[in-house]
């Protein structure tokens, strides 16, 4: 038999309801903060669970916002889309109707007028924003692609490179006097001369025209057949520019998607020759695809953007191009020039029935981008309601891992209470007698 | 025959009897005081019959009374042993126990915790996911680079706070071995003085108890090994024995000697800064491997390689680790052992202002030009990222300066180009970084390690408590005092006394008696 001393029992006594107040203490916290633990070492499965799940859940929230944003993007492209649609299938209307032969000049300037407008709301259309931001500029949204430009080539020329024809005037540079003669049909036209010493003199003839060809070409000049004394002029050709209108283009990031792909008849092959030489660089060329690629999950990304090439075309045969040509068409022109990328001009044949076939066609190339639109959406609103199931799931794993079931965690509470109460009673009973208390 | 009866050998044995039960009496009260005090023995008295002496004739011998030879302390030196062996573990878990719950509030590793390592990874990644849904927002920007420092800044903190535990556990390692050395030089006096005393036949059971307590406290501090020696016989022939105490293969107490333990300040290698131990006299090296001492050298020194505890060092190297790596990662988009993350890091990519090879993260704030320092081989580059530790992990002064700088394009050009930033949050969810996986998994794994230790920590400490007090409680079954038992007892005494004082009176009659047959 085991010998219990007094201050056993006491002992024993504290340390069960010490047991008892901190079965409480846990049930109570676990009632008070609804989780499971307060500390990793609690239950180090549960921790490291929570810490996977909460990640999960975090992941999914900020991807729930990428589809939203990405969303609203191809919402604002896709209205584009439709509008730019729209416009093309008016400009498909006038078309139709300007073929036809009824229609007297007028008529056909009216109907030029509102070609004009269409191609000005083409432009604004693909210059719309989201947010500030210009969704068909691919990588450069902070201004605006589309511009209409009123263009001029400028054309010099070149001291370089003349003959003469009846003037005496040899290549090179030799001074001396020349006679300057000058043939023409029309026009007022101003020469100025300069001799050897230095003295200038300028003429002006009533029937003179030049013609003027850029570098290695050459430059016949007449003198004036006003000119009494010919041989006393002395002849120089000094460097001057002049500008010839070439027509309002529209440029794309600041480069010209089919460079002198559409030109007016009435511009000169000089000054076509020139805006192309000095615009080579300007040309626009298809680099790599600028595709804004928004996350939508774990692994995948979508592209929100639609880039402007792709819908108005490049190279021959854009929606620009195909504008200007009807412009062009309902201006009387039968023919409009062309130039090749190796630099030789070409004239074409104008007609309004033919350009139906380009405008379906780029209708057609503005369907194919809304079509394909359309399919990444559809995937965008999948990935959304997708998303949107994955945060309930994750959010309820979430919650059942470390969180408490209320109605558990208050019954744990009552019963940790009763527990502690009833050692509490007990313990102070058994310790407050002793067999003092019993003798007399 | 006539009975010749010595006269007043009666009286004399009521009388012995009288002093019996005081004395008896008297240890009894002393119990029933002591009852409380921590350590006492109860003792008990050791009474046997005087020997009978030829009172009557030689052939009738009657017994002459009791007497007291010796008063006993009760106490069951195997059950000490055992006490003060398990004594020592119990310590030992305890101070890991308590010291790594401080370590987990450190880390925050509270599920409930708003401003634990997974919400700050948590918030940088969605200013990174924020920023390449609108590379060219300011707010975007400023959002990552603030998201951006306080990631680095949860890393300098915790460092910090490793840091000041492992200097709080390096403080309590040297009031621990003062309080050893105190302990052991208690021992040695009481050693000395309890020699003394029983050779002088004086009573040495409070002393013995005194020093019996000594030792309990020291068991904890340490892992000890008691032996007894006899150096001599009281007064009353009982053996007068001296403790020695052994700590950890080293002699603390050896007989009326102490020796002493001291703290010195190691100068080099892993514990620089902190205190060494070592024996005073012969500067041996003092390695304990139980109490509450070996526990505190376990978390303060132990790097978890091999067999080592997963002490502090253990989890500051790993915070390092992570800051290293998780730095050349997201700056380089090199992973460990150059393994190629397939994405272009930070310095691929291009600025908001076309600015290249900018470093997102650096140290001591330095800017991208003095971080790398002209490295361009990978090795020279791994080299550049052995400087970054959890401590000093920062933003590089270029992106603090400058939002512009955060590499969000490709290419430059198009300030909606988000290509680089799309690589760095794949980065950020790599498992291919660490060995454990994404940065998430390898902070979730350190977490888990530490919360396992823990919880492990804690359930031996409740267990080894249990396990002692079972020991305790039998050793006080043996030598506590039962006041039930002390009542019992007075009452027992009492009676016997009043008894006693009975036959005195009685035998004073039979005396007078006597005395006035002869007076006549």
């Amino acid at each position: 038999m085991i010998r219990i001393t007094n201050s056993m029992m006491a002992k024993n006594t504290v340390w069960n309801i010490n047991q008892n107040m901190q079965r409480l203490n846990t049930a109570t916290n676990a009632e008070s903060t609804e989780k499971k633990i307060q500390l990793a070492s609690d239950d180090p499965i549960i921790a490291t669970r929570a810490l996977k799940y909460r990640n999960y859940v975090a992941t999914v929230e900020q991807y729930q916002k990428n589809v939203s944003d990405a969303s609203s993007w191809m919402s604002v492209t896709e209205n584009s889309l439709s509008d730019l649609k729209d416009v093309l299938q008016q400009a498909r209307n006038l078309t139709v109707e300007a073929s036809s032969d009824a229609l007297s000049d007028s008529d056909k300037a009216d109907i030029a007028d509102q070609v004009e407008q269409l191609k000005e709301s083409a432009v604004q259309i693909l210059n719309s924003t989201y947010a500030g931001r210009y969704v068909f500029g691919g990588y450069a949204t902070d201004s605006p692609p589309y511009a209409t430009t009123s263009t001029t080539a400028a054309i010099t020329t070149n001291t370089a490179g003349y003959i003469a024809d009846d003037i005496g005037v040899s290549n090179g540079l030799a001074t001396g006097n020349y006679s300057v003669a000058m043939s023409g049909t029309s026009g007022s036209y101003t020469l100025t001369l300069t001799d050897p010493a230095g003295a200038t003199y300028t003429a002006t003839s009533t029937d003179g025209s030049a013609t003027f060809t850029t570098a290695s070409g050459a430059v016949v000049l007449e003198a004036p057949t006003t000119v009494t004394s010919p041989g006393t002029l002395a002849f120089t050709v000094s460097s001057g520019s002049t500008s010839s209108s070439i027509g309002n283009l529209v440029t794309f990031k600041g480069k010209y998607l089919d460079l002198g792909g559409v030109v007016s008849s009435s511009v000169s092959d000089t000054a076509l020759n020139a805006f192309y030489a000095a615009n080579t660089a300007n040309a626009y060329s298809a680099g790599t695809d600028q595709a804004i690629k928004y996350n939508t999950g774990y692994g995948s990304q979508i592209a929100v953007n639609v880039e402007g090439q792709d819908v108005t075309g490049s190279g021959s045969g854009n929606l620009f191009d195909t504008l200007d040509k009807l412009l062009l068409a309902l201006n009387g022109d039968t023919t409009y020039k062309t130039i090749d990328s190796s630099g030789t001009i070409q004239t074409q044949n104008l007609s309004i029935d033919g350009l139906l076939t380009d405008i379906d066609s780029n209708l057609n190339t503005v369907l194919t981008q809304d079509s394909d639109l359309g399919a990444r959406q559809n995937y965008v609103a999948l990935c959304s309601s997708r998303l949107a199931n994955d945060s309930t799931t994750y959010t309820k794993l979430m919650s059942e891992n470390e969180d408490v079931d209320i109605a558990q965690a208050t019954m744990d509470v009552a019963t940790a209470e009763t527990v502690y109460n009833a050692s509490l009673s007990v313990g102070a009973k058994a310790i407050s007698q002793s067999l003092v208390d019993y003798l007399k | 025959m006539i009975v010749v009866i010595a006269t007043f050998s009666g009286l004399y044995t009521a009388v012995r009897g009288l002093y019996v039960s005081q004395a008896s009496e008297s240890v009894t009260t002393d119990n029933i005081s002591n009852a409380n005090t921590v350590g006492y023995s109860r003792q008990t008295v050791n009474q046997t019959a005087v020997g009978p002496a030829a009172t009557y004739t030689s052939t009738l011998q009657l017994g002459n009374g009791a007497q007291i030879n010796s008063v006993d302390r009760v106490r069951n030196f195997r059950l000490d042993q055992k006490y003060w062996q398990e004594n020592g573990t119990d310590g030992e878990w305890t101070s890991k126990s308590n010291y790594l719950t401080e370590l987990e509030a450190v880390l925050n590793d509270s599920s409930t915790s708003d401003s634990d390592f997974a919400s700050v990874m948590d918030d940088f990644t969605s200013a990174l996911s924020d920023l390449s849904d609108d590379p060219s927002s300011s707010a975007a920007r400023t959002s990552v680079r603030e998201t951006g420092e306080a990631v680095a800044n949860y890393l300098n903190s915790t460092a910090e706070n490793l840091s000041d535990l492992r200097s709080d556990v390096n403080g309590d390692i040297k009031t621990t071995v003062s309080e050893i050395n105190s302990y052991g030089k208690q021992i040695a006096d009481l050693n000395k003085q309890i020699t003394l005393a029983a050779a002088s036949g004086a009573n040495v059971n409070s002393l013995e108890d005194q020093r019996d307590a000594l030792v309990d406290k020291l068991s904890n501090l340490t892992s000890v090994q008691v032996t007894e020696t006899v150096v001599g016989k009281s007064a009353t022939g009982a053996d007068v024995k001296t403790l020695n105490v052994n700590v950890d293969g080293g002699t603390l107490v050896s007989g009326n000697d102490a020796r002493q333990l001291e703290c010195y300040e190691v100068t080099s290698g892993s514990q620089a800064g902190m205190y060494g131990i070592r024996w005073q006299d012969t500067q041996g090296e003092y390695s304990p491997t139980g109490g509450q001492l070996g526990g505190l050298l376990d978390l303060r020194d132990g790097t978890g390689t091999g067999s080592e505890y997963k002490g502090i060092p253990y989890y500051t190297s790993q915070l390092d680790d992570f800051a290293r790596t998780f730095a050349e990662a997201f700056n380089e988009g090199v992973y460990k052992n150059d393994t190629a993350s397939g994405y272009g890091g930070h310095a691929g990519g291009e600025g908001a202002d076309d600015s290249t090879g900018i470093r997102f993260f650096s140290y001591d704030g330095k800017s991208s030009t003095d971080l790398m320092n002209g490295a361009t081989t990978t090795s020279d580059i791994d080299a550049v990222y052995q400087n970054i530790t959890a401590a000093n992990i920062s933003l590089s002064s270029d992106v603090t300066d400058d939002l512009d700088k955060i590499a969000t394009a490709s290419t430059s050009g198009g300030s909606d180009n988000n290509e680089n930033i799309l690589n760095l949050i794949s980065i950020c969810s790599d498992s291919k970084m660490f060995d454990n996986g994404t940065p998430i998994d390898f902070m979730n794994s350190m977490i888990s390690t530490l919360g396992t230790d823990s919880d492990y920590a804690g359930k031996q400490s409740d267990s080894q408590a249990s396990f002692l007090k079972n020991i305790d409680d039998r050793r006080t079954s043996v030598s506590g005092v039962s006041v039930n038992e002390e009542t019992a007892n007075l009452t027992i005494y009492q009676q016997a006394y009043t008894a006693s004082a009975k036959a005195v009176s009685m035998w004073d009659e039979i005396y007078q008696e006597t005395i006035s047959m002869v007076n006549d």
